[in-house]
């Protein structure tokens, strides 16, 4: 056991602990936490904004952290400057140098390095060859040795020599051998790009970052760099962190995925696994286009959703849950009466739907269009088109249909004013502040709710027994081990880790099912106080509609 | 409080401020504090009423009151405002059709017409003062006797002529950098749209390089007033600022190096303020076109 | 534009070859460097103009640096500051100048007053192009030096300063070229004490020697000729190799 556990440890190069980076009030990465294994190609994929790049400039020391951990070999280098960081980066419009050539460039990194070594002189002879009479210099190291005849280990610099080697290696590599003496100038933004690739890994550093690197090329060369990339990184096996905003690039070239949006996680996992099970409605759409319907669970293997029971792989949701169904474009095989489709596909459960064509548009490869069934619009790709107009069945394979949990945002929570600064919430009396409900409120100095004048506005209002809705937000609702350490008890249902955290659920005694995001795993049935903080709930009068 | 976290709290301080940006500021500062020694020696002066600044003495109007009643200095002022205002208008037009015309010449021409360009900046003024002077000697003294018979002599148009022609390679340069950023399909655009090429240019290229135009123009106003050498090799016996202050500098008296005190005070104000209205103008049309998008 | 930039030096060469008679001589030429008087005018004008430059480059380039630095200078605007000195008519800030050295003592030393006051007025030409070159420099080539494992000093003499290199020619050639030829700086601070190039320049134009004055002149030009060429022979010369 302990030995396996060393083992993950030896396997994991960076790991990320609670990073958080703020500006001002913004924060623009939130608690991130991530394990890269050594020789992984881990990819951040977001919108422009999401906090990947800021979290790429963190790993290598562009940007300072708030708060958390960075660590590399389990060291924390959150601290070290970036020149004294083992990493690399390829930048986003490369960034070499003008004013040196492409050799310079590439042997910037080299040059500045210290190895260990021993102390040596340089010698030059110059050797007559004997047939020809030309001259010829030839240089050799020799080592110092100290009284007692030992050599002496000094931190030397690379020799000329073993630079040039390196650096005709790394050219070899990017496939640009003769252009050493080249000037940047005159570089194609595609040779640029191979340059700042030969620059960062000649180093040979334990992580290579790239941020954006083919962002700047055109489609082409984007797909050809993209496999080269991939065999660069398994023939030299070095570790690759890659941003980018293109998740078909993401999905081609890594081992594993972190979509990121608003600067959080929103799922880790293989392309397979972010493609085929997205957690949530932003990674369904941000991983290419999604219908994402909703649907109600009628038992296990069934969901039902446009007007219609389908079959499905999914199990485990409660009665009649309402779940949000993804459902790829790709994934719908369109056929009209008449047209023969494989019998072998045909499922028990018929999953077909009658649909009619409402646009249909030729993409190059395939036709986009879209159907609609039951008043729900479908988006369906498919090789052979439909004309508009068109009756059409939709057929979606049981394994195609892909059911996420309902996204709750936020914990919503009915309950009632009982005095002038404490509700009644799912069986216990919370401390709230009222004075955010009611405008120009505020406590007088023995603790009951006044008007601007300074007088009781409870009895007048009529406050007493009045319904507030309690929103709280995942992260604010705090658990306790001990269950009267909490405001509510209750227990655990489930618990998952979201690649940051864990997200529990929890069914309070009284029946309302909490979300609670924790940075400890609970088991199912664990009996947990939730403890409210006061100052993070929004407090919302219910509405009363009258009657007149 | 403990010695342990008194030692912690300054050590904080210290990380706050780090000790490289703390000198890095006061570097500044010493500079800055030599820069304007000497104008602020001449602003407290100018108050004082006294024949040599540093000598005590007392709190004093007399200074801009004999400034605004000189007439020499008055006539100085009057002039050089007119030669000013002239030159930086023409070298603003003639820089702006100089660099359009620079800027649609092929390679070669251009070329040397941007090297020739180049020698007027750098060329010190002295040469240019003394190469006018020569110039206006040799081929307009005789040619002007031809135009207007006894009536041509340095003066106004001579010193108006050098400014032009030190000011005019600076607008050049001002607004060629500008022109190539121009979007070239425009001014064919317009032509395409059936406007002639002068019509396009001036609808099209002009509204573009405006900024750069008025920032030619100030630069233009800069150089001449600051200009010393041209004018006094080509002006005969017009009185400038320049020369006013220079000889009140090598010959001056009590009250005439008052004025000067005064007038370098109202120069320094002046320029502070348009630079003040000037920033916050840029800034409120920065912010306004963010707003927009 | 041809008549008034071709015409004036075409003259300036005229007159440096003739005597005032209108015949062809060398005796203008030869007597810049046989007579001791204009020899060391010129020699002083070059020695004063590489020294004031010199210094300028000194005290301007950290400046610019730390104006152009985020990590130092928050406010974009503070560079202005260096500018408005610029706006006061340049003789009423020599003659601030120069009260301003009576007042410490210093204008007693001649060399030192002119040296002072070259510095004092061209300081903000070296700034200004220094400035600007570092602020068009992509900060992520620094981020890449540093990645690289450079430490912030070998970013700064790695990077940093040799990108920066046209605009110290720049800055150079703006403060070289007026401060070799200036004429009243001298005049005023050191009472004539200090006779450079462009005092006699004007001395021989006052004392309507025009012809020496035009071979002064023509060695003025040829130096700021020479200057530029080398400056553009540097970039044309970083052409050829692409």
């Amino acid at each position: 056991m302990e030995n396996n556990k060393d083992n993950l440890k030896k396997e994991i190069l960076i790991e990320f602990k609670g990073v958080t980076k703020q500006y001002g009030t913004s924060l623009a990465v939130e608690d991130f936490s991530l394990q890269v294994k050594r020789g992984e190609f881990v990819t951040l994929l977001g919108p422009s904004g999401c906090g990947k790049t800021t979290t790429l400039r963190m790993l290598a020391g562009f940007e300072n952290i708030t708060s958390g951990e960075i660590l590399l070999n389990g060291e924390d280098i959150s601290k070290l400057p970036p020149n004294k960081r083992p990493l690399n980066t390829v930048f986003q419009k490369y960034a070499l140098f003008p004013h040196m050539n492409v050799e310079n460039n590439i042997a910037f990194g080299l040059k500045l390095k210290r190895v260990e070594g021993i102390k040596e002189k340089k010698k030059v002879e110059v050797v007559v060859c004997e047939s020809t009479g030309a001259k010829q210099k030839v240089i050799s190291y020799e080592p110092v040795l100290d009284a007692n005849g030992n050599t002496i280990p000094v931190m030397r610099k690379l020799r000329k020599e073993e630079i040039d080697e390196k650096v005709q290696k790394a050219l070899k590599l990017v496939d640009l051998p003769d252009f050493a003496k080249r000037h940047i100038e005159s570089l194609s933004g595609g040779q640029q790009q191979r340059i700042a690739i030969a620059r960062a890994i000649v180093n040979e550093p334990a992580v290579l970052l790239l941020d954006e690197p083919l962002g700047a090329l055109d489609l082409k060369l984007r797909q050809e760099m993209q496999l080269e990339l991939r065999q660069m990184h398994k023939e030299l096996g070095i570790t690759f962190i890659y941003v980018t905003h293109d998740q078909e690039e993401a999905l081609t070239m890594s081992d594993r995925i972190v979509v990121m949006n608003m600067g959080k996680i929103l799922q880790v996992g293989t392309p397979k696994q972010i493609y085929d099970e997205p957690e949530n409605g932003f990674v369904a759409n941000f991983i290419g286009e999604s219908n994402i319907i909703s649907g109600v669970m009628e038992a296990d293997y069934k969901v039902t959703f446009a007007g219609k029971t389908f079959t499905c792989i999914d199990y485990g949701f409660d009665k009649n849950e309402r779940v949000d169904v993804v459902i790829r474009p790709e994934d719908i095989e369109l056929f009209v009466n008449g047209d023969s489709r494989p019998a072998k596909d045909k499922p028990a459960g018929d999953n077909t739907l009658q649909g009619l064509v409402v646009s249909s548009l030729f993409k190059g490869v395939h036709y986009e269009m879209e159907v609609e069934a039951n008043g729900v619009g479908f988006l369906v790709q498919s090789t052979t088109g439909y004309s508009v107009g068109e009756n059409v069945n939709l057929y979606i394979k049981p394994d195609y249909i892909h059911i996420m949990e309902k996204e709750k945002e936020a914990n919503v929570i009915k309950g009632k004013i009982i005095d002038d600064d404490a509700i009644l919430l799912q069986g216990a009396k919370i401390k709230v502040d009222l004075t955010a409900l009611i405008e120009n409120s505020a406590y007088d100095d023995s603790g009951y709710l006044v008007n601007a004048a300074g007088e009781r506005i409870a009895n007048e209002l009529d406050l007493y027994g009045k319904n507030v809705e309690v929103t709280m937000a995942f992260g604010d609702i705090e658990l306790k081990d001990n269950e009267s350490e909490g405001d509510i008890k209750g227990t655990v249902i489930t618990s998952f880790y979201k690649g940051t955290h864990y997200q529990a659920r929890v069914k309070a005694d009284k029946g309302y099912e909490f979300f609670v995001s924790t940075n400890y795993s609970y088991d199912d049935g664990d009996r947990v106080g939730l403890v409210l903080v006061p100052s993070k709930m929004v407090l919302k009068l219910e509405e009363v509609e009258k009657v007149d | 409080m403990d010695t342990k976290t008194r030692t912690t709290a300054i050590s904080e301080w210290f990380k706050k401020v780090s000790p490289k940006k703390v000198l890095a500021r006061s570097y500044l500062a010493l500079v800055l504090l030599i820069l304007y020694a000497p104008i602020f020696y001449m602003v407290f002066f100018s108050f004082m009423d006294v024949r040599f600044m540093g000598m005590d003495g007392n709190f004093t109007f007399d200074n801009y009151r004999f400034m605004f009643n000189d007439p020499t200095l008055r006539r100085a002022l009057r002039n050089t405002l007119i030669i000013t205002l002239t030159s930086a208008t023409i070298a603003t037009i003639l820089g702006t059709l100089g660099a359009i015309g620079i800027f649609y010449m092929n390679r070669n021409p251009k070329r040397v017409m941007l090297f020739g360009n180049q020698i007027n900046v750098v060329n010190p003024e002295v040469v240019t003062a003394m190469g006018l002077f020569l110039f206006f000697t040799v081929a307009f003294m005789p040619l002007g006797d031809l135009i207007l018979p006894h009536n041509f002599a340095f003066g106004f148009v001579t010193i108006i002529i050098g400014h032009v022609a030190l000011c005019t390679p600076f607008v050049v340069l001002n607004i060629l950098p500008r022109l190539r950023r121009i979007n070239p399909n425009n001014y064919e655009a317009a032509l395409d749209l059936g406007a002639s090429p002068f019509h396009a240019l001036r609808r099209v290229i002009i509204p573009e390089i405006f900024p750069a135009m008025l920032g030619a123009f100030v630069l233009s106003i800069t150089l001449s007033l600051d200009d010393f050498l041209i004018t006094r090799f080509n002006s005969g016996v017009v009185e400038t600022l320049s020369l006013y202050i220079y000889s009140a500098a090598r010959f001056g008296n009590a009250e005439t190096m008052g004025a000067i005190r005064a007038l370098a005070t109202v120069m320094f104000v002046g320029a502070i303020s348009i630079i003040a209205i000037g920033t916050l103008a840029q800034n409120r049309l920065a912010r306004s076109k963010f707003k927009k998008t | 534009m041809v008549i008034f930039v071709l015409m004036p030096i075409l003259l300036i060469i005229f007159y440096a070859f003739t005597n005032a008679d209108g015949n062809f001589t060398l005796e203008n030429v030869t007597g810049l460097f046989t007579e001791q008087y204009r020899r060391s005018a010129i020699l002083r004008s070059v020695g004063m103009g590489i020294s004031a430059t010199a210094i300028c480059l000194l005290i301007g380039y950290p400046v610019a640096y730390i104006l152009s630095n985020r990590k130092y200078n928050k406010i974009s605007v503070l560079i202005i500051l260096f500018l408005v000195p610029m706006w006061v008519h340049f003789l009423l800030r020599t003659i601030a100048t120069r009260e301003l050295l009576q007042n410490f003592g210093l204008l007693e030393f001649s060399y030192f007053a002119v040296l002072f006051g070259l510095v004092y007025n061209f300081l903000p030409f070296m700034i200004f192009p220094i400035y600007s070159s570092l602020m068009r420099m992509d900060y992520s080539l620094q981020e890449a030096s540093s990645d690289l494992g450079a430490t912030n000093m070998q970013t700064f003499t790695r990077v940093i300063v040799p990108m920066s290199v046209p605009g110290i020619m720049a800055g150079t050639v703006m403060v070289l070229t007026p401060a070799i030829s200036t004429f009243v700086i001298s005049d005023i601070l050191s009472s004539g004490r200090v006779r450079l190039l462009g005092d006699l320049i004007f001395n021989y134009f006052e004392g309507r020697q025009h012809n020496v004055g035009a071979a002064l002149s023509l060695v003025l030009f040829m130096l700021v000729f020479v200057s530029l060429l080398l400056s553009k022979e540097e970039k044309t010369g970083r052409g050829a190799s692409i």
